[in-house]
């Protein structure tokens, strides 16, 4: 096998992230709307809008600084950035010499700035009020996130992702552990806030009292709204993969080349499936929380990262 | 448990982390039913771990132990301390003397110091990790119960304590002579009665069952 | 196998109270009963005493558990006795509807299982029985505590049984931990204390340690060793005069006893500085807290229950400055305070009883109103406070004087600071009560004779034992000094 194109593979694995971000959503939202027996629009129809509104004319207030305008470019890129240093078929990720979780984590909050500052310069009095609820649930959230991928660091001994999900496959049934479960709950949990879905924040509803994400980018239109939503999807894909690959040993191939990609593709199709179906059962199920409760929401996925974390490394628990 | 087949060790081992977590799950909820039910649970975790423990060499007293704590300790204790909360009618905690965020932080903080103890006088192993474990949720059973003012919720934490117990010895020692096993389980039993009658009380007296009222002897 | 009968005949005479059909029949019955398994306990303890162990099936009882059966038998038998007027004086606050014919059945059954459950603690070989038997005894005695039904009794039993019960899981936690160190000593399954005792020297030292700490102050709380005894004021104060009798003799007694066992095994290990250690430094606390509190205190009960923190921690101190002396000391000064604390009790019941009133300074000028009780009660609070002729001033003497001999001098200064400033608080508050004229007019009278005479049988073997040893119980002290520092077990 030539090493030019196990490169290629591996540089190919965040444009797959980048194909396949509409489409989860669309099969998020088809398979919500029939749990709920509603019909729904097909799986593609997230493609479509965006290419709608790609085509669209962008309209932006009088008010508005350029911030504005640099706003959806900055988020998407920092997003897409992030999917450099994730490994999704392979066990390697393109820019994974030059940044671990760690990074990820810090690539992650760059867009919520940046759509933060965006939200509150428009001069609009929702945006100002998502972006200060977006903070404060960010801020929340963020050391839940950060403990939770550690309990999949402490196994490999890195904070490198790769390393980290490379890790876990290799040593797969025994990897099965509390500290694993513990871990997975704890990102699915973060993963529910930090994508701003049900428990949280509901993504299908434009209520002006509840919203958060939304109602950062209201006044965002055209070129503008199909980048924040391309990354706000592409952020989702993203954190499916991370518990994809880091929680559930199997299906990541062992060595880099195109052929066992082919293999892993399968088994990673199967896991990114069940994530999908997972999610949507659990959005049927929950209702929406208080703003006010949130805190204790992710406190509690902080408190599960951490005793994963316990159990995975320091004290190895239980009998 | 030294040479017991590894899958049956993973099983032990996650069934008793997962009581671990009945017993954050207990101190984060804020109605008392589901206090109840997380009790009800990790009695029931624990009852699968001591029949895992008891299956390789089999063990029979384990196994009887196993079953009767999920019996008694998963069923009928939970279902008598429904009864109680049903006929005092009352469902929430309501203003708890710590935080929920800040009850889940401490009881972390206190299973790091239980782990930090156990290991500071024992060597890693499978008995060191059971006592550790054992003294996480005696330790967590009393920060619920420092915590809280609800008597249902300090009941909770007592049988917590008790859980905790049941777990230092089945790691130890696989659990005590089977005739003191049954001793300790009538006298669980029959504290949950003195306590639910002591509940009904306290309603009966103070129109409530918030514990703080009960602070009139000093001195 | 009539070791078994010991425990078994409280038992059985709980099952006759519940079956009585008047207040008097039930309390006759109970009286019985009780005299009966006083009768049994001398007749087993002389066994002990002159003889091997007597043993039976599960069951052990060497010259300590005769001795500790003794005391605890000889107070229930007393309680009951004297329980009958405080039991009607109960019943006639309730009225008719309140307290049926049931509530003297439960008060006597209760009673009577109380009792059973702490001679089972005496007698019981098996560790883990001896738990189980100590959690019996806080259940069994939970609603004597709450007896009374009024809010401050529902507070004190609650507080009991939740403090108790918590504090006494750390016991077995210290029990399963000594089971583990004897499995890796060679012990066989079996949790009998003889055995870990002869096995003592083999275990390893660590696992004994953590033992004999989670033991002693699981069992500490339920002896009210401070700062573990904050129920006890509570409980002690809102029970029956007769319970609070039986809780500061003899209950506390028997934890202690818990206590011991543990620390036989733990001397027999780690040699005797380990756990004196810790006897000492609690007994020292104990002593510390309860000064102020006697100092201070308005309620009568509440005076005495700091008293038996005292006491506890006399004992304590006593095991703690160890060797022969202080042991026999500590052991005879479980006797006398058993003795002194029941006396207190009953007579400070019948005087606040005839008050109406259990504040200290309600009660005033009781010598005119309840002549002999008030006597009995100024004679219980000079030998409590350890005056020379009783026997109380003996056993401290003694703990003193091993304390010095071992060069506790700091603890020995302490200890006699500590116990002459509680002499002038308790002689206080005895002389404000029985001295002057009371506010009130009440008729001057006495209770019924008969619960007299048990109480002044108490003032007697109290000063016959300050002023005069007998050869027979200076024996019995001896074995079980004998037994406490390892001399003779199996």
């Amino acid at each position: 096998m030539k090493p030019g194109l196990a490169a290629a593979a591996v540089w190919a694995q965040p444009f797959v992230l980048l194909m396949l971000a509409p489409l989860v959503q669309g099969c998020v939202r088809k398979l919500k709307a029939v749990l709920q027996n509603r019909q729904g629009a097909g799986v593609l129809q997230p493609y479509w809008d965006l290419l709608k509104n790609l085509r669209k004319e962008e309209v932006v207030s009088e008010t508005a600084s350029p911030i504005m305008r640099f706003v959806p470019y900055a988020a998407f890129s920092a997003t897409f950035l992030a999917c450099f240093l994730v490994p999704v078929l392979l066990p390697a990720s393109p820019l994974g010499f030059a940044g671990d979780m760690i990074a990820l984590v810090y690539l992650l909050a760059l867009p919520r700035f940046f759509m933060a500052l965006g939200g509150l310069d428009a001069g609009s009095a929702f945006g100002g009020m998502g972006s200060s609820r977006e903070m404060m649930i960010s801020s929340a959230a963020e050391p839940a996130l950060i403990a939770a991928l550690f309990t999949a660091a402490v196994r490999a001994g890195s904070t490198g992702a790769a390393e980290a999900a490379s890790a876990a496959a290799a040593s797969a049934p025994a990897a099965l552990g509390p500290g694993l479960a513990l871990g997975f709950i704890a990102l699915f949990l973060v993963a529910l806030a930090e994508c701003g879905r049900l428990p949280v924040d509901n993504p299908a509803t434009h209520l002006e009292l509840t919203m958060v994400h939304e109602a950062m980018i209201l006044e965002h239109s055209g070129r503008s709204l199909a980048l924040i939503e391309l990354s706000s999807m592409l952020k989702l894909t993203l954190f499916l993969t991370l518990l994809a690959n880091l929680f559930i040993p199997w299906g990541l191939a062992s060595r880099t080349d195109p052929a066992s990609a082919v293999f892993s593709a399968g088994i990673f199709g199967l896991k990114l499936g069940g994530l999908v179906l997972t999610l949507s059962v659990v959005e049927n199920s929950t209702a929406k929380l208080r703003l006010f409760r949130v805190p204790d929401f992710l406190g509690i996925a902080f408190v599960l990262a951490l005793l994963g974390l316990l159990s995975e490394g320091i004290l190895r628990l239980g009998l | 448990m030294t040479n017991a087949p590894g899958w049956l060790y993973q099983a032990v081992s996650f069934l008793t982390a997962l009581a671990l977590v009945s017993a954050f799950a207990a101190l984060s909820c804020r109605t008392l039913h589901l206090v109840i039910r997380a009790y009800a649970a990790q009695s029931v975790l624990l009852g699968l771990a001591a029949l895992a423990v008891g299956l390789e060499p089999v063990r029979w007293h384990i196994l009887a132990l196993g079953l009767l704590t999920i019996v008694l300790k998963g069923g009928a204790i939970p279902w008598f301390l429904f009864k109680v909360m049903e006929d005092v009618k009352i469902r929430r905690e309501a203003a708890p003397f710590i935080g929920y965020p800040a009850s889940l932080l401490g009881g972390v903080g206190l299973a790091l110091v239980s782990y930090a103890a156990v290991r500071s006088v024992m060597p890693e192993s499978f008995t060191g990790r059971g006592l550790a474990m054992g003294l996480t949720l005696m330790l967590l059973g009393l920060w619920l119960m420092v915590g809280r003012k609800k008597a249902v919720t300090q009941a909770v934490g007592l049988l917590i304590v008790d859980n905790g117990i049941f777990v230092a010895a089945l790691s130890t020692t696989f659990g005590m002579p089977m005739i003191v096993e049954l001793g300790l389980l009538f006298d669980l039993l029959v504290c949950v009665t003195v306590i639910g009658v002591l509940i009904f009380r306290i309603q009966s007296s103070f129109a409530s069952i918030n514990t703080d009222n009960l602070s009139r002897l000093k001195g | 196998m009539d070791l078994w009968l010991l425990p078994a005949a409280p038992l059985l005479t709980a099952a006759c109270c519940g079956l009585g059909r008047t207040p008097r029949a039930i309390h006759r019955v109970a009286v019985l009963g009780s005299v009966a398994t006083l009768a049994l306990a001398a007749l087993l303890a002389s066994r002990a005493f002159q003889g091997p162990p007597v043993t039976a099936a599960g069951l052990y009882m060497d010259a300590l558990s005769a001795y500790l059966a003794c005391i605890v038998a000889f107070l229930s038998a007393s309680a009951v006795i004297s329980s009958f007027a405080f039991v009607e004086h109960e019943a006639r606050q309730a009225g008719e509807a309140g307290f049926g014919i049931n509530s003297w059945r439960v008060y006597y059954g209760l009673l009577q299982l109380f009792t059973g459950a702490m001679l089972f603690v005496t007698v019981t070989n098996n560790l883990g029985f001896l738990w189980i038997a100590v959690e019996a005894t806080t259940l069994s005695s939970a609603f004597l505590v709450g007896f009374h039904r009024s809010r401050h009794s529902v507070e004190a039993a609650w507080k009991y049984v939740i403090l108790c019960s918590v504090g006494i899981a750390f016991a077995l936690l210290g029990t399963i931990i000594l089971h583990e160190a004897g499995l890796a000593a060679g012990n066989g399954h079996g949790l009998d204390w003889t055995s870990y005792a002869a096995l003592a020297p083999k275990m390893d030292p660590g696992l004994v340690r953590l033992a004999f700490l989670f033991a002693a102050i699981g069992y500490g709380t339920k002896a009210g060793l401070a700062p573990m005894h904050t129920w006890l004021p509570d409980a002690h104060s809102q029970a029956p005069n007769p319970v609070s009798a039986l809780l500061s003799g003899a209950l506390v007694k028997c934890s202690l006893y818990a206590i011991l066992r543990f620390h036989i095994v733990a001397t027999g290990c780690l040699g005797p500085g380990f756990s004196s250690t810790f006897f000492l430094g609690f007994g020292l606390l104990s002593l510390a807290i309860a000064v102020p509190f006697i100092l201070v205190q308005r309620d009568f009960k509440r005076l005495l229950a700091y008293s038996s923190i005292e006491h506890v921690g006399i004992i304590s101190v006593g095991l703690g400055f160890g060797g022969v002396w202080g042991t026999y000391g500590a052991l005879l000064h479980m006797l006398n305070h058993a003795l002194a604390k029941s006396l207190l009790f009953l007579t400070a019941g019948n005087i606040s009883l005839r008050y109406g009133s259990k504040r200290l300074h309600h009660v005033e000028g009781a010598l005119t109103v309840l002549p002999v009780t008030s006597l009995l009660f100024l004679a219980g609070a000079l030998a409590l406070t350890g005056v020379p002729p009783f026997s109380l001033f003996v056993s401290e003497f003694m703990i003193l004087l091993a304390g010095f001999q071992s060069g506790h001098v700091v603890s020995g200064l302490f200890f006699i600071a500590a116990v002459a400033v509680i002499f002038a608080g308790i002689l206080h508050h005895a002389t404000s009560v029985v001295m002057g004229t009371p506010r009130k007019s009440l008729a001057p009278g006495e209770p019924n004779a008969a619960s007299l005479l048990p109480l002044a049988l108490m003032l007697l073997a109290l000063i016959g034992l300050g002023v005069w040893m007998p050869a027979p119980l200076d024996g019995v002290l001896r074995q079980c000094v004998a037994i406490v520092q390892g001399g003779r077990h199996g």
